[in-house]
């Protein structure tokens, strides 16, 4: 992650982008990364789906809550 | 809103916690159970409505993903509703069940994640109840742990302190700042695992 930062980076100053918004563009690639590797497990396995599920299940429930 | 398990009272306030924990996941499980048994009556019925619900997760996830990702905030299809302050004045048992149960249930108060309409549409999808109860039951049980958490820092300390309890928001609403990078990998997840059994 660090490595493809830094290589974002340099390439952004190389070309001159003030517009280069680095942290998206590194959530933007690893998302698609994840979301690839999420289509490949579950084309193997269905059950992985469910795994999936669960974590999405979890992080909703603590984003759902505003204040303890 | 719950009090602090301390003192003389520890054993009814702990008693109260877990009424509270228990009602947030049951309830959470029952509206998981309910839509993944209307899922399993109206797929039956018109199986093809399942392909479109996957075409809607993949969308829905993938946009709301990337909203994430630029902090945006898009409106999310919600009540606006939160559970009143007055409600902790009754402090007892009923109470705890009634603010778990409303809290479990998630569609009663205000949502501002997109997770949890996907999360019904996948129970719809699945169209199992079984599947369907136990996600929501994470859900239920996931909403419900922050709100213990001022309590339980408190029952270790034997007293409360207003400004831990401050500081106790601060470094939460900041964990919650941070969780953005989750909900959207999750999301984008949903969106890959959507498209598979698309494809299958």
């Amino acid at each position: 992650m660090v490595l493809l930062r830094l290589v974002l980076e340099k390439i952004s100053n190389r070309s001159g982008y003030l517009g280069y918004n680095g942290s998206f563009h590194i959530g933007l690639a690893l998302s698609f990364s994840i979301a690839l590797i999420a289509f490949a497990t579950n084309a193997i396995s269905p059950n992985l789906q469910l795994v999936n599920l669960a974590l999405l299940a979890a992080v909703t429930g603590v984003s759902s809550m505003s204040s303890p | 809103m719950i009090s602090v398990p301390v003192g003389i009272r520890k054993r009814t306030e702990v008693g109260r916690l877990l009424v509270f924990v228990a009602a947030a996941t049951a309830s959470a499980a029952t509206v998981g159970a309910i839509t993944g048994w209307l899922g399993s009556l109206v797929l039956r019925i018109t199986p093809e409505l399942h392909f479109y619900s996957l075409i809607g997760l993949a969308g829905v996830s993938i946009t709301y993903g990337t909203a994430e990702l630029h902090s945006a905030k898009w409106r999310v299809p919600s009540r606006t509703w939160i559970i009143p302050k007055r409600w902790a004045l009754l402090g007892n048992v009923p109470f705890a069940f009634a603010f778990g149960s409303v809290l479990g249930a998630g569609f009663l108060t205000i949502i501002t994640f997109i997770g949890y309409h996907v999360l019904l549409i996948s129970c719809f999808s699945l169209a199992d109840w079984r599947v369907g109860g136990e996600l929501m039951s994470i859900f239920g049980l996931a909403r419900a742990l922050p709100v213990l958490l001022t309590p339980i820092t408190y029952s270790r300390f034997g007293m409360y302190d207003a400004k831990a309890a401050l500081q106790a928001d601060q470094w939460f609403t900041k964990v919650q700042g941070r969780l953005w990078i989750l909900r959207s990998m999750t999301l984008f997840a949903m969106a890959g695992s959507s498209i598979a059994a698309l494809t299958r």
